[in-house]
């Protein structure tokens, strides 16, 4: 198909034609990134395979998936820096590689920063210079937060620093939409929050998108909209996260005498994952909160708790349904 | 939304503050400041400094020295333009090959450090996720190389021909200015020439390694075809030695001393090489950053240049040794010694550019290499094979023009 046939196919689509606003459901609002049948090969090698993914304007996706899975060049495709060998990458409807007016959105902020200057102060003249939508007060904020002189030298600091440096530049930009290679990488606990927190305000407030690229699930699951999981260079799937979360709960229970997985199902529990420590059983079951303590309360228990299910846990269940080795997904 | 097709490539609007070239070549040339310093007064000093340290007298016989019937007889003295003689040579010829050896220097070094950050991820993701085109980047850089070099060329005329009026050489200042803008133009037509290697090739070694190896090639081959006394014989000059000369443009500048051409040949060689350089920018890909150049499909293209050249050299070399061949009166091409020297010189060619370049000869196990059923020395070995087929067909072709 030609760039020019994609085109038209997806015109005529006219899939969310509202302007984004974070008031309206994501569904609702319009796809700042669209891949279509996105592909790219390093010679032999498939990095990505026939991707095709819509991502929401003021939202955080997360981008998952194990070494080698695809998820820097789908980076690098959304900014511009790779052409695709076959489909198209499309940002607000714009092709993005080579296309100055898509990329003077976007903010790259790859797992390895380059700094062409030597300090903050130059830096941010050249951003500054560059992005028309740069906050000198957003920036002088950040460099609060962050704690990094402006005339410190960037090439001696740490990689965590390194990383700092690269975020205060990239959020100060204001770009609509800003993507993040291994985002955490080399924070500390308490950066990772103030991380956190300033995205989750931008795209509150700016109506910024954010798709943040990382094989670190636990880093994701309280602070992303949607996550996808990227394996092979194929795309599995794309979903909300609250939905993915919905029907599935998990919980600690004792009983007085042994209790099997198939005594549970009997009892209308339909169980995921069944493992027992002694008298200690956990279950993952695809019941609602409310269910689950309905059922399990009419078996007299000793010990009732559910818990909080993680995302790792989710994806293993929406994964198995899939029949993929979960272990191997998310090694 | 809309989807559309990318039309406006950034030209003119897309960044409001100024345009995305001009801010290219101001951050380029910026970065270039050092080394246009470092050049300049590395010219100053081959040349007024040294005039001045040599003072009028010395450098008047040094000029006079080769004003004599010999070099004239070999087409190097008195040129007429317009009517008006113009001893340029005898006031350039103490400085001219130490001025274009420095300019062929400076383009390797400026350009390599213009152009250093293709090389590398970081840098590549950086540059490439700004808001600007490759073509904005190529020209940026491009431009920024050009007006260092010719800031460095100007500042050194400036200052020369300022010593050459005080020590009243007021004749031949005009045919000195002459000579200085044709090596100035031809050392602009090695930096387009430089331009195609610096985007072509994934590592700054590799641009500048295959440059100056195909411009030791190009006059060795030229050398051994045409059997001249020297590289600055004009007078033997076919349609094939001018071809080969255009693939090795920093050695060409070393005959702008000898040569009268016309500037429309500067202007055709610099515009062809600049676009070439422009088309292979623009067909580069941000992956090629830090590949072995040997790995690159349109390497194999220029292979068998190197190829030829050793089988150019090496099988002259083994002809040379067989003594008989003079009383036969055989062709040079049937001769045994001649053909032993082109197929062992092509092998050892084609083996030394992919040494240098990183091309593996050993199977990989891939999925790709195993199809391929040629082990890759084998492989080498008949494109060397095609190397001496060009080769027998570029020497005949030189015995028949």
């Amino acid at each position: 198909m030609t760039n020019k046939e994609t085109v038209e196919r997806l015109n005529s689509d006219r899939v969310n034609e509202s302007t984004a606003t974070i008031n309206l459901p994501v569904e609702e609002r319009e796809a700042v990134i669209v891949a279509d049948n996105l592909s790219k090969y390093f010679g032999a090698t498939k990095a990505l395979d026939k991707v095709n993914c819509r991502i929401a304007g003021a939202s955080i996706f997360g981008l998952i998936g194990s070494n080698g899975a695809g998820k820097s060049t789908f980076l690098r495709l959304a900014a511009g820096v790779y052409r695709p060998t076959e489909g198209s990458m499309f940002y607000r409807g714009q092709v993005v590689f080579d296309n100055p007016c898509a990329k003077k959105d976007i903010v790259f902020v790859a797992d390895q920063p380059y700094f062409h200057f030597d300090n903050l102060k130059k830096m941010s003249a050249l951003y500054r210079s560059l992005y028309e939508r740069w906050d000198q007060e957003l920036y002088q904020e950040l460099i609060r937060i962050f704690p990094i002189g402006e005339d410190q030298r960037l090439d001696l600091l740490s990689k965590g620093m390194h990383r700092q440096a690269a975020l205060i530049l990239a959020i100060a930009a204001k770009p609509r939409l800003l993507l993040m290679d291994e985002a955490f990488d080399g924070l500390d606990p308490v950066m990772r929050q103030n991380l956190k927190r300033i995205l989750a305000r931008q795209v509150a407030d700016d109506g910024m998108t954010t798709l943040i690229a990382s094989q670190n699930l636990r880093e994701l699951e309280d602070f992303c909209d949607h996550v996808g999981l990227l394996h092979e260079g194929g795309l599995l799937f794309v979903e909300e996260l609250d939905k993915l979360r919905l029907g599935l709960s998990k919980a600690q229970i004792a009983f007085r005498e042994d209790v099997t997985a198939e005594q549970l199902k009997s009892a209308g529990l339909e169980i995921l994952r069944f493992s027992a420590r002694g008298s200690l059983i956990e279950i993952l079951s695809r019941n609602t909160e409310a269910e689950l303590r309905t059922i399990l309360n009419q078996m007299n228990p000793l010990l009732l708790d559910v818990l909080p299910l993680t995302l790792e846990e989710v994806f293993i269940y929406e994964l198995s349904r899939k029949s993929y080795v979960v272990s191997e997904l998310l090694a | 939304m809309t989807f559309q097709i990318q039309t406006d490539r950034g030209k003119g609007g897309t960044l409001r503050r100024k345009s995305g070239l001009w801010w290219i070549f101001g951050r380029q040339l910026a970065d270039l400041r050092s080394l246009i310093a470092i050049f300049m007064f590395l010219f100053l000093l081959v040349m007024p400094i040294a005039m001045l340290i040599l003072g009028r007298d010395i450098f008047t016989e040094l000029a006079n020295r080769h004003n004599v019937p010999y070099h004239e007889a070999d087409g190097m003295t008195v040129v007429y333009y317009l009517g008006i003689p113009l001893r340029f040579n005898r006031a350039f010829f103490p400085f001219h090959l130490i001025v274009v050896t420095l300019s062929s220097v400076a383009v390797l070094v400026m350009g390599g450090s213009l152009f250093r950050p293709l090389y590398r991820r970081e840098t590549v993701d950086f540059e490439w996720s700004l808001p600007l085109t490759k073509s904005q980047w190529f020209l940026g850089r491009a431009l920024a190389l050009v007006v260092g070099l010719s800031l460095v060329y100007l500042v050194n005329i400036i200052a020369t021909s300022g010593i050459v009026y005080v020590w009243g050489l007021k004749e031949i200042l005009g045919g000195y200015l002459l000579v200085y803008l044709k090596t100035y133009l031809s050392a602009i037509a090695f930096t387009g020439f430089s331009l195609v290697f610096f985007s072509l090739v994934g590592r700054l070694f590799d641009a500048i390694v295959l440059n100056i190896m195909i411009h030791l090639a190009s006059p060795l081959m030229l050398l051994i075809m045409s059997n001249p006394y020297y590289i600055g014989d004009i007078r033997k000059q076919s349609s094939l030695h001018k071809l080969v000369w255009l693939f090795a443009p920093a050695f060409d500048t070393y005959r702008e001393i000898a040569m009268d051409r016309n500037f429309l040949y500067y202007v055709i060689l610099i515009v062809f090489w600049f676009v070439f350089g422009w088309f292979c920018a623009m067909k580069r890909p941000a992956e090629w950053g830090g590949r072995k150049s040997g790995s690159m499909r349109w390497f194999r293209s220029i292979q068998t240049f190197f190829s030829v050249a050793g089988g150019i050299i090496a099988g002259n070399l083994f002809y040379a040794f067989d003594f008989t061949s003079f009383q036969l009166h055989q062709t040079k091409l049937l001769r045994p010694a001649f053909i032993i020297g082109a197929i062992l010189g092509a092998f050892l060619g084609q083996l030394i550019s992919s040494a240098i370049t990183g091309k593996t000869l050993q199977r990989v196990p891939s999925e790709r290499t195993a199809k391929r059923r040629l082990h890759p020395v084998l492989y080498e070995w008949l494109w060397s094979l095609l190397g001496v087929v060009i080769l027998y067909a570029v020497e005949l072709v030189s015995q028949v023009i």
